[in-house]
């Protein structure tokens, strides 16, 4: 079936696609690790075969998936399990406003911009701000395919970690799951490119370290990222 | 309540809210929205990004504070390598090895 439309693609389409599966490919190396190991967890926490699968499915949020997890383990109720998620999503409200900023120059149809939503991760956002950040000429195939490429990963990461766990739980401390912090980083490079981005991006980092020693929480990122983004303003502000 | 009804219930409200932090805010019309607004939204991927993965390097595990592992110290040829090629995967190949090497022959 996806041959068959594949060959019916125009031209246009068809490197969108290639083009999003290479930029996709060190998120989807790191999302199958990352994914694998959720699915291992899943069944030494006693969970049925098809759970990590359906979380990874239907939820696709990593580090809420594992805190779930945790939670499930020790026995927690609903409420808790989805305060923690709420919490720790919360910053994607911001990169979701963001989006809906940018996304008018790409012109996507409503239920394109919803399917978009769903693939809203912390990796393909850093991506695809990047992207649109330098003026590349950017489709909603392209974004789409590449969400689509990212999002498949991860489900046959939870899959095959939760049918292997049994077999391969002692190999999989292989560290391919850098490749998305190097990745994250790659971004910052490229995204930090005037004098106030530089400040802006010190500022949230200083204010994250600085919250984590008084509390680690998922709410650090979200505060840390709204008192980066404020400070740039003022300064910005006050010397124009 | 079987265990598996429960478990299709936390699966399917952590949907809900997860799609409706990244739905809600992406359908809000930017037209109507205050200068002041889009002058933040600007800096949001440079915050957002920097303060996701920063900050995680120096404390592995969610745990405590640590200045000096492997995910930091392979982190530093990585932002060198983003700097000067410009390329994404040679990048990450670079950080991946590195990560492997420091975490094997420095800190194994």
């Amino acid at each position: 079936m996806r041959t068959g439309s594949l060959k019916n693609l125009n031209y246009a389409e068809r490197s969108d696609f290639k083009e999003s599966l290479l930029n996709a490919s060190p998120i989807m190396a790191g999302y199958f690790v990352v994914a694998f190991v959720f699915g291992v967890m899943c069944l030494n926490a006693g969970l049925p075969v098809w759970f990590p699968a359906a979380m990874c499915l239907f939820v696709y949020a990593g580090t809420a998936q594992f805190a779930a997890l945790a939670l499930l383990t020790s026995g927690a109720s609903l409420l808790p399990i989805v305060l923690s998620t709420l919490l720790i999503n919360s910053r994607h409200i911001l990169m979701s406003m963001y989006m809906s900023k940018k996304l008018g120059n790409v012109g996507m149809s409503g239920l394109k911009k919803s399917l978009y939503a769903f693939g809203l991760t912390d990796e393909s956002f850093a991506m695809h701000s990047q992207r649109l950040e330098s003026r590349i000429a950017t489709t909603a195939s392209y974004l789409l395919s590449f969400n689509a490429f990212c999002h498949l990963s991860w489900i046959a990461g939870g899959f095959a970690g939760a049918v292997a766990s049994e077999y391969l739980a002692k190999f999989i401390s292989f560290k391919l799951d850098y490749a998305l912090t190097a990745m994250m980083l790659f971004v910052l490079v490229a995204l930090c490119n005037t004098a106030g981005k530089r400040l802006v991006a010190l500022v949230s980092i200083a204010t994250t370290i600085g919250m984590n020693f008084i509390h680690i929480s998922p709410l650090n990122v979200f505060v840390a990222t709204a008192v980066g983004c404020g400070v740039g303003v003022c300064l910005k502000k006050s010397s124009s | 309540m079987s265990q598996e009804i429960f478990l299709l219930i936390v699966i399917f409200s952590m949907m809900a809210v997860t799609f409706a932090i990244r739905l809600i805010p992406l359908h809000l019309s930017p037209e109507r929205t205050p200068r002041f607004i889009n002058a933040v939204i600007e800096y949001i991927p440079a915050a957002v990004i920097s303060s996701i993965t920063i900050p995680a390097l120096f404390f592995p595990q969610n745990t405590g504070f640590s200045l000096y592992n492997a995910s930091v110290l392979a982190a530093l040829p990585v932002v060198f390598t983003a700097w000067f090629t410009k390329n994404l995967i040679v990048s990450v190949v670079v950080g991946v090895i590195c990560q492997v090497l420091a975490s094997h022959f420095i800190f194994g």
